[in-house]
């Protein structure tokens, strides 16, 4: 019994411990005679022997070789297998052995860089298969991308040169193709995107390959995701872009060289980690607008069709519309977005655009106004009364009234008016118009036209009495302030923002009327016009101007509407019959812009919208529905007070402007 | 620091002489040591070993069960790579899904057990440097420690025993296994009994070398996984646990407290209370307690299975109770989910059995054997047909 038991475990001990030291032998052998590395290494002197070389030129490398940076603990192995790299470089020679191409050595201290900070991969490793990233082609990426790692700043054009030409080519494309519209990078962009900053990082599990045909790598990711982002990455809003090869290949390399800062920062350059510390580079106008901007609105401004596209954009280089547009509704614009919509807010703090940034973009959008001929200009200019009167009853007449007598506009046949309005005055009127209320900029006309129309309203040249404008009048603001809330708000609105009256606390009114113009209008009054002689003292009369003065440069804590003079239950009518089609039954927007969106209301007065139906948009599919003409339909006056009532209705909330944003202190 | 850890593995994988294999020798063996705790334990169980003065053992046992298993999670932890990381992670999610039950009550405010016992655990809330000098410590003393306290202990509770747990007597075995057949009442001690010199000796020793055979072949042919060092931004999909913690973690996609508390402590306490419910004094030492016993561990393990396969079908083809009612607060799914509904049936079943053959032993066999099937039913759901999101696979193999 006990040695048939015994015999069995005998044997099986005798078995187990055989098959142990053989394996224990195997692990040896491949542990200690052939690694890997110990290949490599043989091949290297065999191909140097077949060189023959004199001795001293060749370094045969033994043993395993590594490379240690103290300072950040890292270690690589690779040089144990690429024996040439920091040694005596023999050329002629294969990979692994060949030298190290180019000048990135002299530049890149072995001691101080090793391999992997710039070629990735695992540098401890001494397996082919664990160690070298480019055999890995799924989780390969370019060799530039590594460069933009430490010298990549995306706003400062002088980090890229000829050395990273796809870093470059990508980076000006990044920059046209408005990427940061929906991405932020490093701070800086819109909201809509995946933040950028790290993709570079991104290792191979963090892209979701389930929608990729082709090969399931990083880089190929990227490509298919270019292609069709929407299959890529389902519920993605990126569009679908169409770039050249070269320039996707470009892009991608940008891409995945975006990183942050993680090895010791003495590796970055300056430039790029002043990124990071919110110290980078100012973004000019133009630059923010390509940036920002352009992915929507297009190169130019000139928007995205409503029919075609998933998502209309409005054109804003359109003339018509920088016609009408105040700078105030460009920056609450821009400050605000447009809740519900694909327009976010640029304000600093969403965007992490600097205030002055946002100015230089509101400056650029506002480029789009043709720029007037200047004063001296349309002085010198010769002019045609007869062309006056034309330009006169093609524009001005439907708010002017045929025969000058008002409207929508003042009544400018008035004598009292003509023996005030110096050139000066209707100059600055004509080109700047009347920001926020219905009287656009005539900036577009040229210098003899301006003329013309000048001499066409005031036969007589009329020149200002060259008096400074705030000389004497430094009275009491708030006294003022008082005369006019009893005087003259009755008519002309509690802001100033216009009623019965014009809009005479409008920055763009105080800058083109003289101090004459104001004190005699309030001494005299305008005959035939509700406009009553003002019955006060000489010094209230100060008090008066000075109050209406200081309201030139004072922001509102929000953006007046302006005085609502139709009908909102007649506008309804007409605006199903004439604007609903394309705007929508309750102004949603189908094929234009969205009307009933709060932030579109609160940015754009009523003046605004009267002069944007009366003047139609140029170029779009909106019409002129206010200036004469025989082939279609056109509002009346009343008409489109009416719809504009009506579409003033749909503003619920009003939404205060952060008047502590720098952005409207130095607007203009 | 935690890269230093990662880099500390892969230095051992290609500069220290044999450090390949010393890891890939420890990793199997780990693995190795949990797969073959439970074998163990459930021969103890099916030959009733846990009675007669030794069920002081089998809780011994028990203990070692789960330090093994702690030990081993521990070690998960220590290269700090992908899969330790997010296994861990997981893992000390669901200890702190008793949060599920108080979250129910409205006390987790005051009293959240849950994140208590999880930063017990890691030292914070998060998988970070805490918790790897903690999950380093426990794994390189603490546990060792208890390991060879409650090992010693063991050892010298079966020394004391007498050993194995044989039956007293040749007829019990003989009968048990073939009633026909009669040889005798002779005593089995003097009939069996061989001495620990030399044969228990030489068969410990042939046992312990053709373990380390199978390990060294393992460790020359198989290397022990080590993926990315770790990166708390970017998860695994799917993030498994260690494969013995995937049974736990599949009933917790169902219900996190049910399936990674309510579960789980049932088992335990089944466990820990068999020498203390089966009382009976036949059948000692005898596979199964007889042929009887056999018939119930098979019809168990299918019933079991069973009841896994129509309630998966269930849940992967018609999907639950929320697909169904979506208005159902959710304090019911603790209840009303596949894990439970699972036990019920199981605890049920037992109850069945042990009162139709009026035996408890037999009632306890059923209880293991479905316990033993779930355990390894679910667990194979989660090694292989669970795949990214946690979606079921159907086909994992082809």
């Amino acid at each position: 019994m006990e040695e048939k038991y015994l015999k069995l475990y005998k044997i099986l001990s005798i078995i187990s411990g055989l098959i142990f030291l053989i394996f224990a032998f195997l692990m040896m052998w491949e542990e200690i005679i052939t690694p890997e590395w110990k290949q490599y290494q043989n091949e290297y002197r065999e191909q140097l022997g077949r060189l023959n070389l004199p001795p001293d030129q060749i370094q045969p490398g033994s043993g395993i070789r590594q490379i240690e940076i103290k300072t950040i603990s890292h270690i690589d192995r690779c040089v144990t297998c690429h024996v040439t790299v920091g040694q005596v470089q023999v050329d002629s020679l294969p990979l692994p052995f060949s030298a190290h191409p180019g000048p990135a050595l002299e530049q890149h201290d072995l001691a101080t860089f090793a391999c992997t900070l710039c070629h990735n991969g695992s540098g401890r490793s001494l397996r082919r298969s664990e160690t070298c990233d480019r055999e890995n082609q799924y989780e390969w990426r370019p060799l530039e991308s590594q460069c933009a790692h430490c010298h990549l700043a995306i706003f400062d054009s002088t980090s890229v040169n000829q050395t990273m030409p796809a870093i470059s080519t990508g980076l000006k494309s990044f920059i046209q193709t408005g990427c940061l519209g929906c991405h932020k990078l490093r701070g800086v962009g819109g909201p809509y995107g995946p933040d950028l900053t790290s993709e570079g990082r991104k290792i191979l599990k963090g892209y979701n390959f389930k929608n990729i045909k082709g090969e399931k790598s990083i880089y190929n990711w990227h490509n298919e995701h270019f292609s069709d982002p929407a299959k890529t990455s389902p519920g993605s809003i990126m569009p679908k872009f169409t770039f050249a090869p070269p320039v996707q290949n470009a892009l991608i390399t940008l891409l995945l060289g975006f990183s942050e800062p993680s090895l010791s920062l003495h590796y970055y350059d300056l430039k790029v980690i002043k990124e990071f510390k919110n110290q980078r580079e100012i973004i000019g106008g133009e630059t923010a607008y390509q940036i920002f901007c352009s992915s929507c609105h297009g190169a130019s401004g000139t928007g995205r069709d409503y029919k075609t596209n998933l998502f209309g954009v409005p054109t804003i280089s359109n003339p018509d519309f920088q016609a009408v547009a105040s700078l105030d509704m460009i920056s609450f614009t821009i400050n605000e977005g447009r809740g519900g919509r694909y327009m976010p807010s640029w304000r600093s703090r969403h965007s992490g655009l600097r205030d002055s940034e946002l100015l230089m973009l509101i400056n650029h959008v506002r480029q789009w106004r043709k720029e007037a001929p200047s004063r001296q200009q349309v002085e010198s200019a010769t002019f045609n009364i007869v062309e006056g009167n034309n330009l006169y009853h093609q524009y001005c007449s439907t708010c002017h009234g045929e025969n000058r007598s008002g409207g929508i506009g003042p009544n400018l046949n008035n004598s009292s008016f003509l023996s005030l309005a110096t050139d000066r005055f209707l100059y600055k009127t004509l080109t700047k118009g009347r920001s926020n209320t219905a009287m656009p900029s005539w900036s577009r006309f040229e210098a003899s036209s301006l003329k013309s129309l000048i001499r066409f309203l005031q036969p007589n040249r009329k020149s200002s009495n060259n008096r400074p404008l705030d000389s004497d009048y430094s009275g009491n603001i708030n006294q003022g302030k008082l005369i006019f809330h009893y005087q003259c708000s009755r008519c002309h609105g509690s802001d100033g923002m216009g009623g019965i009256g014009p809009a005479i606390l409008n920055r763009d009114f105080l800058d083109a009327a003289e101090d004459e113009f104001i004190v005699k209008t309030i001494k005299q009054g305008r005959g035939r016009t509700p406009m009553f002689k003002v019955e006060q003292s000489d010094s209230e009369l100060i008090d008066l101007v000075a109050f209406m003065k200081s309201q030139r440069d004072s922001v509102p804590p929000y953006l007046n509407p302006g005085p609502s003079l139709g009908t909102p239950e007649l506008g309804k009518e007409l605006f199903q019959q004439f604007c609903a089609e394309c705007h929508g039954k309750n102004g949603e927007g189908i094929k234009a812009p969205a009307l009933n969106n709060q932030e579109f209301l609160n940015a754009a007065t009523n003046g605004y919208l009267l002069a944007t139906i009366t003047l139609g948009r140029a170029g779009t599919p909106m019409p002129v529905w206010g200036l004469p003409d025989r082939q279609r339909h056109v509002l009346t006056t009343r008409e489109r007070h009416n719809i504009v009532s009506y579409i003033r209705k749909w503003q619920t909330i009003t939404i205060r402007r952060e008047v502590s944003d720098p952005i409207y202190k130095l607007l203009e | 620091m935690a890269t230093d850890a990662y880099n500390s593995i892969l230095d051992i994988n290609n500069v220290v002489t044999g450090g390949r294999y010393l890891r890939n020798i420890h990793r199997w063996a780990a693995h190795g040591l949990v797969f073959f705790s439970i074998i163990h334990m459930s021969r103890i169980f099916y030959t009733a070993s846990y009675t007669r003065g030794r069920s002081m053992t089998w809780n011994i046992g028990i203990c070692l069960l789960f330090v093994t298993l702690f030990s081993s999670f521990s070690g998960y932890l220590l290269p700090w790579d992908q899969l330790g990381f997010w296994a861990v992670t997981i893992a000390s999610n669901i200890v702190s899904s008793t949060r599920e039950l108080t979250d129910a009550l409205l006390i987790t405010a005051y009293f959240d057990p849950g994140l208590i016992i999880k930063k017990l655990l890691l030292g914070g809330t998060d998988v970070e440097q805490n918790a790897l000098t903690r999950f380093y410590l426990l794994h390189i003393i603490f546990l060792p420690l208890i390991f060879i306290l409650l090992t010693g202990w063991h050892f010298w509770r079966i020394r004391k025993s007498g050993g194995l747990n044989l039956p007293d007597k040749v007829d019990d075995l003989v009968m048990a296994l073939d009633p026909a057949k009669k040889e005798g009442s002779k005593l089995i001690k003097n009939e069996y009994q061989l001495f620990s010199w030399p044969v228990a000796l030489w068969a410990e020793l042939s046992i312990f070398l053709s373990v380390l055979a199978i390990l060294s072949i393992f460790a020359f042919m198989i290397d022990a996984p080590l993926k990315e060092i770790a990166n708390p931004a970017i998860p695994e999909n799917p993030a498994k646990a260690p494969w013995y913690f995937l049974g736990v973690q599949e009933l917790v996609s169902y219900s996190s407290f049910g399936g990674g508390i309510l579960v789980p402590l049932l088992i335990t306490i089944a466990l820990f209370s068999f020498p203390y419910i089966d009382k009976e004094e036949k059948n000692i030492g005898i596979w199964f307690s007889g042929t009887r016993g056999l018939r119930v561990t098979l019809y168990s393990g299918l019933f079991a299975s069973g009841i896994i396969f129509i309630l998966s079908s269930v849940l992967v083809g018609l999907g639950w109770i929320r697909d169904w009612f979506p208005s159902v607060p959710s304090e019911l799914l603790i209840i009303l989910n596949p894990g439970i509904i699972t036990a019920i049936f199981f605890v049920l079943y037992s109850l069945i059995i042990a009162k139709r053959t009026n035996s408890i032993r037999l009632g306890a066999i059923a209880l293991y054997s479905c316990i033993l099937t779930g355990f390894a039913l679910f667990t194979a759901i989660g090694i292989w047909f669970r795949g990214p999101d946690w979606e079921f696979i159907i086909w994992p193999f082809f």
